[in-house]
């Protein structure tokens, strides 16, 4: 049994469908990460759950109990929000106090339980301070701290990290990975920042327009994107216009390319998007018509450090462009530069093809 | 695994508690706003036979003056408006865009008349200007002030201040980067000032001319003692009722001085909507360089002002020390030893009842302003309508729907009718747009994820509103507690309909003492009435900073 379900969840505001019919199944101690754009519902989603608003249609089960009658101050779920909203006339300890009294918990429990929380998240010696006396990731944790307090079902995050800067998020990232995991405490993440999902997240759920993209591990979601959005949302990902060929092939201009990965059965000759990651173009090695190989023109050199981003304008498809990546130690030897002709390979199993 | 136990364990559901707050900030407002405007305007149009018509309003205009009232109000209104937006933006600017010394002084000094009640400022002129004046018994002039240059310059003065706060919040935010452009394109000093400062404080000024309007036309005490022959409406509907015991009119009259009054304030909301946006994220503040010009005349406009506003004030204060103005002018204290009108027991009577306004005022105001503001619905809607509209409604025509709503027996409010309470109840509705406004400001200041994360960790609405929002909030309580008494002690209009002999109030008195001709005795109880508003000022303002609270105002 499924430790947190969400059955056909639908939620409009006005006209404007914010969650459409998703069902979602959460596995007790994971951490799963709500991933899109703006606006593509994943914070209403994590506040339906929250009981922070309530659904049009369909249901939410906590293992087998149906939430829809349970208030959210009554679910214990802990939630840290994207601002904090520590309360500001409250200590630290008072903050992290505050859902053990809303519990009745007894005084001397309360106690020894803000100590240990705030042990956990490396606070102990700012017990006494205001929030407006701590820097950012320093209230974020201690939002943490008053969130885990209670001993929550279930953990969720709104946008926990993307109010801090860049250092700061890095390190917060890897701390509450490491907490989540060392409570074992099933938790929902909400983020527009992918590294942030691909690095956290037990699976990651890919959302658009109100809709689920794809649910998988980050490896699945970034090295088999189920959609174009993905595709296209995750990672760098160049699309060439292409047409269906015979046998498991497109046509690119005059060129066939055989693809192993299709997301659609298309007729003869219907429009394709062809999609291949730059790091998968390979350079050719081999005679001029080894399979899959496409004959291209350096148009730009960007050097990045250890690498270097090239993109090629390619012979075959109108000039179509496709961005390369290439490791300092391939451009030496190959002495590339700009406005030089370059044969590449698509490897057929690195190809996806989605609909036009 | 149960989530359901609930740890928040209230014996009330929360729909339940959001019902019986709904119902406590609904029922007042309706019983104590609307019910009494209901009743002046059906009073208006019920004619002798008790059926309705326009038989009152015909009798009305059919006197010609009558109708020379109307031109009057809006003569001396429209006057006393131009002239003091005038003086509070020279006296604005002064302070917000130059240089010149001594700023909080001249600021706390412009604020006086806000201490006093609108009468004051009349008694000052009086004193200095009117038969037995200053000036007319020392030069042999025969300077006649009583009529429309009384309640002109006596309105001038007490709306100044309330203009001088609006106009300085205008003029206080400016973005430095316009006036730099500005600079580089060439423009000189007064090029600059209309084509950047003044645009870009239109709709302050459009605000504040629609709220001074209101006040002065709307004023009841100020043409009361100084208004002679000269009448407006605010002194007739007192005629019609309290001297004629000619209700229907009375109704008639206020009904028709609803109207301006209520345009204006309609307007004013509409275009204080607007002011927000003037100031974007990027804006520079504007840095004030001396000028040595500019701070001279500045700085000459802004000692006459505050040396007016010393004289006429002082004055009173003044005269209440002297045995008989102007022909004894030796020092005594016997005016303080008042001995008609119940001596001191109006002063009394006022700060139990400024008392009761400031507590019942903050209570109704939060309440009001927390359903409206988290029940967002259509009815919170309408109560939010009913919650602005007393800004709307001249005293004059409150204290007249209150006699019409409640001097009935049959009416379960008549048991308070006549009791300090209903005075108290009275006043906080008067004021009540005001306070709704900035206990609404206050509460937006509070992000609504407050809530929520309270909620989240299992606090019930009650629980959030005592350790959160109300630890929060509680400077602007104080503020808005000090607000509603310092109103509640110089406040005339309304409730000069509702005191009785008993519970007779300080700022009645005061006209009362003036209307028998004890002028140094009304000087003395205006003086007392001053006194005890800064008094209670100081020391709220002393507990504010006590406690470390600097960004409070209480003058607002």
């Amino acid at each position: 049994m499924n430790f947190l379900s969400l059955h056909d969840v639908t939620k409009t505001f006005g006209r404007v469908t914010a969650v459409d019919s998703i069902s979602l199944e959460v596995e007790e101690g994971e951490l799963i990460c709500f991933l899109g754009p703006s606006g593509c519902g994943k914070t209403t989603l994590l506040r339906l759950v929250a009981g922070l608003e309530e659904p049009d249609t369909g249901q939410i089960f906590l293992v087998d109990e149906d939430l829809a009658k349970t208030a959210e101050r009554d679910r214990n779920f802990g939630m840290v929000f994207q601002s904090y909203s520590l309360f500001p006339n409250m200590s630290v300890a008072k903050n992290v106090a505050y859902g053990l009294e809303c519990r009745k918990w007894k005084r001397e429990h309360i106690r020894t339980r803000v100590v240990e929380m705030l042990n956990l998240v490396h606070l102990e010696d700012q017990v006494d301070k205001l929030p407006n006396q701590l820097s950012g990731g320093q209230q974020q944790r201690v939002a943490l701290a008053r969130a885990l307090a209670p001993k929550p079902h279930v953990l969720l995050l709104d946008e926990p990290l993307s109010a801090l800067d860049a250092k700061v998020r890095m390190v917060l990232r890897g701390e509450i990975r490491k907490l989540q995991q060392e409570l074992g405490i099933t938790t929902i993440m909400v983020t527009h920042d992918q590294e942030e999902a691909l690095t956290m997240a037990d699976r990651v759920v890919v959302m658009n327009r109100g809709v689920i993209e794809q649910v998988g591990t980050p490896v699945e979601i970034y090295s088999d994107p189920a959609t174009s959005f993905v595709a296209d949302f995750i990672g760098t990902m160049n699309f060439l216009d292409a047409r269906a060929g015979d046998d498991n092939t497109v046509r690119l201009g005059e060129i066939d390319i055989r693809c192993a990965n299709w997301h659609l059965h298309p007729r003869p000759d219907q429009p394709v998007r062809l999609a291949v990651r730059p790091e998968d173009v390979r350079l050719m090695d081999g005679p001029d018509d080894a399979p899959n190989s496409v004959k291209a023109r350096v148009e730009w050199v960007e050097f990045l450090g250890s690498t270097y981003r090239i993109d090629l304008a390619l012979d075959a498809g109108e000039g179509q462009k496709l961005k390369t990546e290439f490791s300092a130690n391939v451009m030496r030897e190959r002495n590339i530069s700009k406005g030089m002709h370059l044969p590449v390979v698509l490897p057929a199993e690195l190809l996806w093809v989605y609909e036009a | 695994m149960t989530a359901s136990r609930t740890w928040s364990g209230a014996r009330l559901s929360e729909s339940q508690i959001k019902f019986i707050f709904t119902l406590l900030a609904a029922v007042p407002l309706l019983v104590f706003v609307l019910y009494p405007l209901w009743a002046i305007l059906q009073k208006s149009f019920i004619v002798a036979d008790g059926a309705w018509g326009l038989d009152n309003y015909a009798l009305y205009f059919n006197e010609p003056k009558f109708v020379a009232i109307i031109g009057n109000s809006f003569a001396v209104s429209i006057s006393a408006t131009l002239v003091t937006i005038v003086l509070a933006y020279v006296f604005a600017y002064a302070m917000h865009r130059s240089a010149i010394p001594f700023k909080r002084l001249w600021m706390l000094i412009a604020m006086l008349p806000l201490f006093a009640p609108s009468l004051v400022q009349a008694l000052g002129f009086q004193l200095v200007l009117g038969r037995n004046g200053l000036v007319n018994r020392t030069f042999g002039t025969e300077i006649d002030i009583y009529g429309f240059w009384g309640i002109f310059l006596s309105n001038t003065l007490y709306a100044l201040p309330h203009a001088i706060l609006m106009l300085s919040a205008a003029l206080a935010v400016a973005d430095a980067r316009l006036y730099e452009s500005a600079r580089m394109l060439g423009g000189s000093g007064w090029r600059i000032f209309w084509t950047v400062t003044l645009p870009a404080t239109r709709y302050g000024v459009m605000s504040a001319v629609f709220v001074v309007f209101t006040i002065v036309i709307t004023d009841f005490g100020n043409p009361m003692v100084i208004g002679g022959d000269y009448g407006v409406l605010a002194t007739e509907i007192y005629n019609q009722v309290s001297g004629q015991a000619n209700f229907s009119l009375g109704a008639v009259i206020g009904m028709i001085l609803l109207v301006p009054a209520a345009v204006a304030v309609i307007i004013e909301r509409q275009v204080s909507r607007r002011q927000t946006a003037a100031i974007t994220e990027g804006s520079v503040p504007l840095a004030i360089k001396p000028s040595r010009g500019l701070d001279a005349a500045m700085l000459t406009c802004v000692a006459f002002v505050c040396l007016a506003i010393l004289l006429i004030i002082g004055v009173v204060v003044f005269a209440s020390f002297v045995r008989l103005w102007p022909y004894n002018m030796s020092l005594t204290l016997n005016n303080y030893d008042v001995d008609v009108q119940g001596g001191y027991s109006p002063l009394w009577t006022s700060i139990w009842m400024s008392s009761l306004t400031a507590i019942i005022g903050v209570v109704m105001v939060v309440i009001a302003a927390y359903v409206i503001q988290k029940l967002a619905n259509s009815f919170t809607r309408f109560l939010y309508f009913l919650s602005i509209l007393p800004a709307a409604v001249p005293g004059m025509v409150l204290g007249l729907g209150y006699i019409f709503a409640f001097n009935d027996p049959v009416n379960p409010i008549y048991l308070i009718y006549g009791t300090v309470l209903m005075l108290a109840i009275n006043t906080v509705y008067h004021y009540h747009a005001q306070g709704f406004l900035i206990a609404t400001t206050s509460l937006k200041q509070i992000s609504s994820t407050f809530d929520e994360a309270s909620a989240m960790l299992g606090g019930s609405f009650l629980h959030t509103m005592r350790k959160i929002t109300l630890p929060i909030i509680w400077p602007t309580l104080i503020s808005l507690g000090v607000f509603f008494f310092m109103r509640a002690m110089v406040t005339l209009a309304a409730v000069i309909f509702l005191v009785t002999p008993g519970n007779n109030l300080a700022a009645v008195s005061v006209l009362l003492l003036d209307d028998s001709g004890e002028t140094t005795q009304a000087a003395a109880f205006s003086t007392l009435i001053m006194a005890v508003v800064i008094a209670v000022l100081l020391v709220f303002q002393g507990l504010l900073r006590l406690f470390g609270i600097r960004n409070v105002s209480l003058v607002s």
